[in-house]
């Protein structure tokens, strides 16, 4: 994985599995590798891929049983969450892309249409 | 016992070449540390003090709360940044070779990571390319069950395949206990395994900090963080 090294690393790691969980790619109750076997995956080190966990438990996106190993959360409110948002964030990137480049908002909306028909 | 290596006022003169001047240093356990600079700042000369190859001026080191004694050796894995082995051997006569030297040597271990870097056994080690041998050399490094992993430029001059195949390597040695102390100048190959940086120059500690520290409140690079501090020198 490529990663932006002025973003902190686990930051970067918490949404990629974000985005797993909602790609699919990753299912609900699904048991996720080791936490050394993750640091090993991304290529980071064990104390990165240790905060991303524990950061993605707190927030309820994952939840560890001791011994077992840790799992997608099966919670669908937390899932909606996510969703909610990781759609939220990209279309504030968006919009703040397009206005910096000095659409007016109605320009943009214009130009969502026009792509959608093409 | 919270650090695994700590190193105290280190000093060293080769002649009246100033080669290390007062230089402090502290590891925790399970950390991946980064000691960085240009060429002729004095990483090399740290890593032979810690091995006891070259005898400070001045200074103390200790390691897992014991001063360096004629023991430390074998709680030590280092890695030169020259070929060590014997021209004539093959991969697995240096592997026998590691074995006797070092208690801590895992003969399975060894076995599992010639498979995972594709390193032939009965190769010889005079013919090895280069990639090949310095994943020779990181197989026979990380086979030893040591405390401290000193490594002296494990990523130089190979291709990206071979580099990114000794970066998994040192990431899967690591665990709660161990440390390692890695000296490069290729910052950008190193940026996403390193917990810790230290910058060195002309024997000087310039600047250390944390890895996500200098992503999170500096808002840089590691790479931007070390060009800032080296352009200011």
């Amino acid at each position: 994985m490529n990663f932006n090294p002025t973003i902190p690393i686990y930051l970067q790691i918490m949404d990629s599995i974000k985005k797993d969980v909602l790609s699919g790619a990753l299912t609900a109750g699904e048991r996720l590798d080791s936490v050394r076997g993750l640091a090993v995956k991304f290529g980071v080190n064990l104390n990165t891929m240790q905060r991303a966990c524990s950061e993605l438990e707190r927030e309820g996106v994952i939840q560890t049983q001791r011994g077992i190993g840790s799992f997608v959360t099966q919670d669908k409110s937390i899932l909606k969450a996510l969703e909610r948002e990781m759609v939220d964030q990209k279309v504030k990137e968006f919009l703040e892309e397009m206005r910096s480049a000095g659409l007016t908002d109605k320009e943009i909306l214009t130009a969502i249409e026009k792509g959608f028909k093409k | 016992m919270n650090t695994n290596l700590n190193i105290f006022g280190l000093t060293k003169s080769f002649g009246s070449q100033l080669a290390l001047d007062d230089v402090h240093m502290e590891i925790q356990p399970g950390r991946i540390a980064g000691l960085m600079g240009p060429n002729g700042a004095g990483k090399t000369t740290i890593l032979k003090t810690i091995m006891q190859i070259v005898k400070p001026d001045a200074g103390n080191i200790i390691l897992n709360g014991i001063p360096l004694n004629h023991n430390s050796r074998q709680e030590i894995a280092y890695l030169p940044d020259h070929n060590h082995l014997f021209k004539w051997m093959r991969v697995r006569d240096a592997i026998a070779y590691y074995r006797d030297m070092f208690v801590d040597f895992d003969s399975e271990k060894s076995k599992e990571l010639c498979d995972f870097l594709k390193i032939d056994p009965q190769a010889h080690v005079r013919t090895l390319p280069s990639g090949m041998l310095e994943r020779t050399l990181i197989m026979l490094t990380f086979s030893r069950k040591a405390k401290l992993y000193l490594l002296d430029e494990p990523i130089g001059g190979i291709d990206p395949l071979a580099r990114q195949k000794i970066l998994q390597t040192i990431l899967s040695g690591m665990n709660e206990d161990n440390s390692v102390l890695l000296a490069t100048h290729l910052v950008n190959e190193v940026e996403t395994i390193l917990d810790d940086v230290f910058f060195l120059d002309k024997g000087c500690l310039l600047a250390s900090d944390s890895a996500e520290n200098i992503r999170e409140q500096r808002g840089k690079s590691i790479m931007e963080y070390y060009l800032e501090v080296f352009e200011n020198v």
